[in-house]
């Protein structure tokens, strides 16, 4: 068969005339409608069945101020997530350990610590670009265990100064794994890096029903980001404890051009 | 590298689909008439979107398209048959406009039609090709040699 030919007869069909428009339009509708109509930020990338804990892992005690809660360390949640090289990460001098808490509607709410990096989770060995892992436990306040994750919790983060629409979870390629262990449901939650932001107040923010919308989030003159007033349900935010010194302002401003949505 | 798991920014869209609609256009044409071949394209940039799979680089991207759209364009062929009858003996409806070559290609079984176009107009190598196709080179060689011996029989008969 010749080549030539071949093509020739091809080319000979070409896309229909609206095709380009008609496609754009269905795919920034689809892309619209990912967001909106899950109310959630992304979609949990795996769940573990509970059992898998393996025996060999070594449990940290951490002790909360309301109730004895026992807690997995963020190394031992990467472990459970069969990734050693995230669990080395967070037991390596670049992670950051932490025991913010914050209590709402009768959970507990535990910022377990975060890592950034390259090439630093068994799951994106081969991606160059760094992203950051973070681990966000959640327990019932009284410490009777969760049984199920069947009304799970989501997870988002968000920068001081910038309108949640442009930086959240979805705009920065976000996704979580989760699990339950001793009745405490873990949440592992990885995006592209947020050091970047650093020099900003980055925030984690946690909640039963998330949306990039001001009916979840408000800002205040100064940049600052809350959850509006009378935010229905369970819900936390912290302030990531980063490293303002890496921050980096011209990758802020390509990450902000590549999501397209500056004015 | 480009993290393809943030497509669906309005760049990113265009983006998408400026570079690879063609592509994949004629790369579902082998397997399908025109407007049901711009269907499945449609269809795989949708499933990209929600997917999300992260891409080492372009080349990687490409091949991730590529399969995607001749598995689609393979499913909505089989689910077009009439009368179970087997995949080797499925005559698309007649297609105004489709020149004889092509349609003699789309006669062809998918795994023999796949390859014959990545080789023809894409311009692979038969290594590339077995990269893209996550197939040993010799499957490939031999693919290709049978491919091309069938659209000989498949031309000849319509010429007669």
């Amino acid at each position: 068969m010749n080549r030539d030919d071949y093509r020739a007869a091809l080319d000979r069909i070409e896309l229909s005339e609206g095709f380009r428009q008609d496609t754009i339009q269905k795919l920034t509708r689809a892309a619209g409608q990912q967001t909106k109509k899950e109310t959630v930020f992304m979609k949990p990338r795996r769940t573990f069945k509970t059992g898998l804990l393996a025996a060999a892992l070594a449990v940290a005690l951490i002790v909360s101020a309301a109730a004895a809660v026992y807690l997995l360390t963020p190394k031992d949640v990467a472990a459970h997530n069969d990734d050693p090289v995230l669990a080395d990460a967070f037991a390596s001098g670049g992670a950051i350990l932490s025991n913010q808490t914050a209590e709402s509607e009768g959970y507990t709410f535990t910022l377990g610590g975060l890592v950034s990096g390259a090439g630093i989770s068994k799951y994106a060995q081969d991606v160059d670009a760094a992203r950051t892992y973070a681990v966000v436990s959640v327990a019932r306040t009284d410490g009777t265990p969760l049984e199920n994750l069947d009304a799970p919790f989501h997870l988002s983060p968000l920068v001081a100064g910038f309108q949640p629409h442009m930086v959240n979870a979805w705009t920065l390629g976000g996704g979580y794994t989760s699990f339950l262990s001793g009745g405490v449901a873990y949440y592992l939650f990885d995006c592209e890096s947020l050091e970047i932001f650093a020099d900003h107040t980055v925030y984690l923010a946690v909640g039963q029903e998330l949306s990039a919308g001001s009916d979840t989030f408000a800002m205040a003159e100064d940049g600052a980001i809350s959850f509006v007033e009378g935010y229905e349900g369970p819900h936390a935010l912290f302030t990531l404890p980063l490293d303002a010194s890496k921050a980096d302002s011209a990758a802020v401003d390509q990450f902000l051009k590549d999501t397209g949505l500056m004015p | 590298m480009r993290q393809v798991s943030s497509f669906g920014t309005n760049e990113s869209i265009c983006r998408i689909v400026d570079q690879y609609s063609r592509m994949l256009q004629k790369l579902a044409l082998t397997r399908l008439p025109p407007t049901d071949a711009e269907d499945v394209v449609q269809e795989v940039f949708l499933k990209l979107m929600t997917a999300r799979p992260h891409f080492r680089d372009e080349g990687h991207e490409k091949a991730w398209l590529i399969r995607a759209t001749l598995n689609r364009a393979s499913d909505v062929r089989r689910a077009a048959e009439r009368n179970n009858l087997p995949l080797d003996e499925v005559e698309l409806p007649a297609q105004e406009d489709v020149p004889q070559l092509l349609s003699a290609v789309q006669a062809l079984p998918s795994k023999y039609s796949a390859v014959i176009h990545l080789f023809y107009y894409e311009g692979y190598s038969i290594k590339e090709i077995s990269e893209i196709l996550k197939l040993p080179a010799s499957t490939v060689g031999t693919r290709l040699s049978r491919g091309r011996e069938k659209l000989k029989e498949l031309l000849k008969e319509d010429a007669s």
